[in-house]
């Protein structure tokens, strides 16, 4: 893939994750996150991980955001109040974050200034879903169950904390 | 041979555990269950001291650089104070039975009494000083409970916390003693370190400083001056235990430590000339002092500090042997006297004073017989117990001159007062009307008296003492000292006869002595200085370090970080998620980069 | 017969599954009831897991090694105690979840634990990140909902917020980092990436411990080391106290078998290690420091409580920093069995004081040992041990981390240790003295102990000193 493809879908997924936190309107923020997920999936796709980028978009893209949007719309969410911009508060955050990519930046440098030749990704012979089917249902079946139960017991913990008057 | 030693140790332990946990509310079965339980320790100590030598024991705890091994040592020494500590632990368990007839708090009383025997047949079998030491603490323990037993009374929970807290400053330098010898031998088994110390290369000082500190254990439990001063406010404590415990068993623990340990002071004369003093003199003053009391328990308890400095005395000599004698005999006689003044005090309705006493031999012929005898024993009156030994120690010394005249004066000191106490308490008429309607005690008092008076009177002769004395043989004591102890105790007896054959009060005043030479006052002004020093301190701490600086630093902090989060209009869960952050952010650059 | 091991989660989850069910299909039962049939299973997966000797699983994932079967044995243990603690404390969680019925919710506050177990049991077998990292999730997400259980109670609301968001934070430092850890060494298992790191060029040392201190942060965050604490003190003090102790025992522990096998593991190779370890003592100095200092001023017991776990994890950390001396794993192991029994008897005991006396001040328990000598003394014990008194389990912890510390020569540390501990000497008698020299204030009646609440007291006391007595005990803890 062309580097500039790349770098448009990077943009694209930063700057609206960006604007996911910056906008006061909570429908302009759920949309923004559904265009950095689908440039997300773009990226998984140019990596040929058709699979994952597929999922992402049905997924967190389809479902989780149309989830997103209705509790949205149900509960009536109005424009934040716009709050003073506190600037210490930001630039606390901001100073955190840039010395956290500061760090991750050296990290990276230091595979021989960046230029280090990783093997390629063993591309399976099967296709990915084939890869990835058997990765979860045979090597990883246990995690797998155990997300069942954490599943379980996070819909069981959401009755209790949301419900009006328990029986 | 092996449970044996076992049982004669652990049955007491059992019998506390039971005692304390099940048997609280029945109290006539506590007490039975105690004496039965001395009692089958007193019968195994019997079959060990018709047994050959031994030893043997197990690893108790095993971390690898620190092992406690339990493990029981049994020669002549641990024989005869086996005997020593559950014979008269026995009778005086029976006579318990009476005096305690009518305390609420009986079951406690045999608990820790239980506890006690326990701890002391510890101290006795043990053949490592780290057995020795824990039980040398749970003596302290058992001590404290039971001087403290009648906690109500605000003189008995004092004289409590003061015998604990005096024994803390013997037993720290105890322990710092035991770590040293550790530290220079790697080991803490009474027979090794036998064979190490002795080809110890190591310079004067250490083998002089490590011994004394040893030696303070000693101070502490077997109240040597300057740490005496708890013993005669221990009996504030029921007499039965001041008898068992701060006349007869727990006291001597420090000369028998000594004597066990020997081997570590041998090599030093200097150590050895301090122990000689320290003993000297505690034995001295306790004599003067002694003379001066009016309370019959503490003339007792002051006669007890002197003949416990004789026994340290003959520790200095280098003759531990002599003192073990002297301790084994003032055993049965110190305790004779002890239930002797006990059945006095139970029959004149817990009177102490001797002066509101008086004209008891008819009304107390067996208690009047029985501690006539005691008094003879421990004045050194031939052919009584207490004659050999104290005979012995004055042979043991008479290399040196200025311990041989302190060693007479204080047998001198001991026959008068003595006899002041006999004379006064005993004879002449009764002063008050308790005296007057005095009677006998019961027998279960009057039998363990009658008991222990048999070996007051014949323990020390020889043909008997060498039965028993097989640790160093008891040689024949030169003419000199024997003429010096008669003439000190003849002249010391007609002193006292002819100063208080019916008198009413006491025709001497001497405050020196009444008030202990005031060393109490002085160490309740020092004890007051270094509290209000350091409840000072511990204000300052409190105040300035904890309250002002780490205190107000947090809560600086905390109000700092309040004030930023109001500064910032940001709420706490921000503020938390920030710190976290910085936190990672930190550690991470200091350890990828900060780090070589 | 041979029993899989790996069955025993399974068990759980089904017991749990089960009490689940049986709350949703009983209408007037009595909701205890279903805590007591809780304790029983749980009982009987302890005797299996008492029976069952430590083999191959045959997975590669899963493990059940000694160490494995007792953490196991541990959180089970801690269940079942909580469970205990939690019919005790059902009152005031009745009054504080809305409900149509009185005892509205109790079934789930009784079933949502045992889920949890399940969750740790997985992750004291688990060395492989994926694994661990599900496990791990399991026991945070139903620690949430027990956390802010109390819905009408505004700081149990709170507390369950602030420990979702910053939980989250740390997940996902976590799962960052076992991502950097899985690109550099092409596996998320354990055994299999202490297998290969050796072979590795120096390229890849910053980001392999790049991947290593992020992973060390979130679990420093589940083991509530400086500086990821912030959470705990107001976390303890607002959720229901049950919970509090499951998480400052059950979730502390978990955490620590991860770190030990995630460290192990990095010390196959020295240059990464070593730093690793150096990362381990600044968390555990710091630790020790905050812990100690912070609990000085506290008068809340609960909060107090909650320092003090903190300061227990810096004695934690520093036997784990301590992993190049051979007795290193065995010393977490004691002083976390030395950390549960007096740990949950304080927490038992407070539950049982403040039920009583509606509020958990170190005032409420002004002359407690004249009301209800039991409760005293064994607060007594577990303040002792806590302390660091000798013949207590406390002491024996605290010993062996001294002497891991000493053999790997972490002088530092043992001096800040040994500071430390005379600052816990001043906290806890706090409440000794409270309990002992203090007269009661106003209701000087006994309190009322339930049969179970009175024998698991007894219980702890006794194994509290039976520890500290008999070393030896614990020293086969791990056989």
């Amino acid at each position: 893939m062309a580097p500039i493809v790349f770098w448009i879908f990077v943009i694209l997924m930063l700057g609206f994750g960006l604007s996911v936190i910056v906008s006061r309107n909570p429908v302009t923020s759920a949309l923004s996150l559904v265009v950095s997920f689908i440039a997300l999936a773009a990226l998984y796709v140019s990596l040929g991980a058709f699979f994952i980028g597929v999922i992402q978009i049905l997924v967190y893209a389809g479902a989780v955001m149309v989830l997103f949007l209705f509790i949205i719309m149900l509960l009536d969410l109005r424009v934040e109040i716009r709050k003073r911009m506190n600037l210490p508060a930001v630039s606390g955050g901001t100073i955190v974050i840039i010395l956290f990519i500061k760090i991750l930046f050296d990290v990276c440098y230091s595979f021989n200034g960046g230029h280090a030749e990783f093997p390629a990704v063993s591309v399976a012979t099967h296709g990915d879903v084939w890869t990835i089917g058997t990765m979860i249902f045979r090597y990883y079946n246990l995690p797998l169950q155990i997300v069942g139960t954490l599943i379980l017991v996070a819909s069981i913990g959401v009755v209790i904390l949301s419900k009006r008057e328990l029986k | 041979m092996d449970s044996v030693a076992w049982i004669i140790l652990f049955t007491p332990l059992v019998s506390a555990l039971v005692i304390t946990l099940f048997t609280q509310p029945y109290r006539k079965l506590s007490s039975y269950l105690s004496v039965a339980a001395v009692g089958i320790s007193f019968l195994f100590s019997l079959i060990v001291f018709f047994s050959p030598d031994g030893s043997a024991g197990f690893t108790w705890i095993d971390l690898g650089i620190f092992q406690v091994r339990i493990g029981y040592l049994i020669d002549g020494l641990t024989r005869l104070m086996l005997l020593v500590v559950s014979g008269v632990g026995l009778l005086i368990h029976i006579y318990s039975i009476g005096y305690m007839q009518d305390d609420a708090g009986r079951s406690r009383y045999f608990g820790a009494l239980s506890l006690f025997m326990f701890s002391m047949l510890g101290i006795v079998l043990a053949d490592n000083f780290i057995m020795m030491f824990m039980s040398w603490e749970l003596v302290g323990v058992s001590s404290y409970l039971l001087i403290g037993h009648w906690f109500f009374r605000s003189s008995a929970a004092d004289a409590a916390n003061k015998a604990f807290l005096v024994n803390r400053i013997g037993d720290f330098g105890f322990m710092l003693g035991i770590l040293l010898v550790w530290s220079a031998t790697g080991t803490v088994a009474f027979t090794e370190l036998t064979h190490k110390w002795s080809s110890l290369a190591l310079g004067s000082t250490f083998m002089t400083v490590a011994p004394l500190l040893v030696f303070c254990g000693a101070v502490g439990k077997s109240a040597q001056f300057p740490l005496h001063v708890w013993l005669p406010d221990a009996m504030e404590g029921p007499t039965p235990v001041s008898a068992l415990i701060h006349a007869a068993t727990m006291v001597a623990a420090g000369v028998f430590m000594l004597a066990r340990t020997f081997f570590l002071f041998e090599h030093s004369p200097l150590a050895l000339g301090i122990i000689l003093w320290i003993g000297l003199i505690t034995s001295l003053l306790a004599a003067f002092m002694a003379t001066q009391q009016s309370d019959i328990k503490r003339v007792l308890a002051y006669s007890t500090l002197s003949q416990l400095g004789l026994m340290v005395a003959a520790v200095g000599l280098a003759a531990p042997g002599a003192g073990i004698f002297h301790l084994f005999t003032h055993a049965s006689f110190k305790a004779l006297l002890f239930l002797g003044a006990g059945s006095v005090i139970h029959s004149l309705h817990h009177e102490q004073n001797i002066w509101h006493m008086g004209g008891l031999q008819r009304r107390m012929p067996i208690t009047f017989w029985t501690f006539l005898v005691g008094t003879l024993a421990l004045i050194a009156c031939p052919p009584f117990s207490g004659f050999w030994s104290k005979d012995g120690i004055l042979a043991a010394s008479q290399g040196n001159f200025p311990a041989f005249c302190a060693i007479a004066l204080v047998t001198f000191l001991t026959a008068f007062y003595m006899a002041r106490l006999f004379v006064v308490a005993f004879l002449g008429h009764s002063r008050t009307e308790h005296a007057e309607h005095a009677h006998e005690s019961p027998r279960v008092m009057t039998v363990p008296l009658i008991l222990l008076a048999i070996p007051a009177t014949i323990a020390g002769l020889p043909p008997i003492a060498s039965l028993f004395w097989r640790v160093s043989g008891h040689e024949g004591s030169p003419a000199t000292a024997i003429i010096v102890s008669l003439v000190a105790f003849v002249a010391g007896v007609l002193a006292g006869f002819a100063l208080y054959r019916s008198r009413d009060k006491d025709p001497l005043n001497i405050p020196l002595f009444e008030y202990r030479f005031y060393i109490d006052q002085l160490y309740d002004q020092l004890v007051k200085w270094t509290q209000d020093l350091l409840a000072g301190i511990c204000g300052f701490v409190d105040r300035w370090i904890i309250d002002g600086g780490v205190v107000r630093g947090l809560s600086g902090m905390t109000w700092g970080t309040g004030f930023a989060l109001r500064f910032l209009q940001i709420g706490n869960l921000q503020a938390y998620a920030f710190l976290f952050g910085l936190g990672v952010v930190v550690l991470l650059y200091f350890i990828l980069f900060g780090v070589p | 017969m041979s029993f899989p091991p790996a069955l025993l989660e399974l068990l759980v989850l089904c017991l749990g599954l089960a009490l689940l069910l049986v709350e949703s299909f009983t209408e007037k039962q009595d909701r205890t009831l279903l805590a007591y049939i809780g304790m029983v299973g749980l009982g009987v997966i302890f005797l299996i897991l008492q029976l069952l000797p430590p083999g191959p699983t045959g997975m590669a994932s899963y493990v059940f090694d000694p160490v494995a079967i007792f953490f196991k044995k541990f959180v089970v243990l801690t269940t079942i105690i909580v469970l205990i603690m939690s019919v005790d404390y059902a009152t005031t969680i009745q009054r504080f979840v809305p409900g149509i019925s009185s005892q509205a919710g109790l079934g789930e506050f009784f079933a949502i634990p045992i889920l949890t177990c399940a969750g740790m049991m997985w992750m004291a077998s688990a060395i492989d990140f994926i694994l661990i990292f599900v496990s791990l999730e399991l026991v945070t997400i139903s620690f949430y909902v027990l956390v802010a259980f109390m819905r009408r109670n505004a700081s149990s609301l709170e507390a369950g917020v602030k420990y979702l968001i910053l939980s989250a934070f740390s997940t996902g430092f976590f799962a960052y980092g076992a991502a950097w850890i899985f690109g550099v060494t092409g596996n998320t298992n354990l055994v299999r990436i202490q297998q290969v790191l050796p072979a590795l060029g120096a390229e890849n040392y910053s980001a392999i411990l790049f991947g290593a201190l992020l992973v060390l942060v979130g679990l420093g965050f589940k083991i509530a080391a400086a500086p990821f604490q912030f959470w705990v003190p107001d976390v303890y003090q607002g959720a229901p106290t049950p919970i509090t102790a499951f998480l400052s025992v059950g979730s502390k522990a978990v955490g620590f078998i991860v770190l030990l096998r995630v460290v192990q593991a990095f010390q196959s190779l020295p240059p990464v290690g070593d730093k690793v370890v150096a990362a381990l003592i600044i968390l555990a100095a710091a630790t020790l420091i905050y812990g100690n200092l912070a609990a000085l001023p506290q008068t809340n017991l609960k909060r107090l409580l909650a320092y003090s776990s903190i300061g227990h994890a810096g004695y934690l950390l520093m036997a784990v920093a301590g992993i190049s001396a051979r007795d290193s794993g065995q010393a977490v192991v004691i002083y976390l069995a030395a950390y549960l029994l007096m740990t949950l008897l304080s927490f038992l005991i407070l539950i049982i004081v403040s039920n009583y006396a509606d509020g958990d001040e170190i005032v409420n328990f002004n002359g407690l040992s004249q009301r209800s000598p039991l409760l005293a003394f064994g607060l007594l014990v577990a303040m002792m041990s806590l302390a660091g008194v000798p013949f207590t389990a406390g002491f024996l912890g605290k010993f062996l981390v001294f002497k891991v510390a000493y053999e790997s020569q972490q002088f530092v540390l043992l001096a800040l240790g040994i500071i430390t501990v005379g600052c816990g000497f001043y906290y806890y008698l706090k409440v000794v003295r409270a309990m002992y020299w203090q007269s009661a204030a106003s209701n000087g009646a006994t309190i009322p102990v339930s049969g179970l609440s009175f024998a698991t007291i007894v219980l702890l006391v006794l194994f509290t000193f039976l520890l500290g007595i008999f070393p030896q005990m614990a020293t086969g803890l791990l056989r």
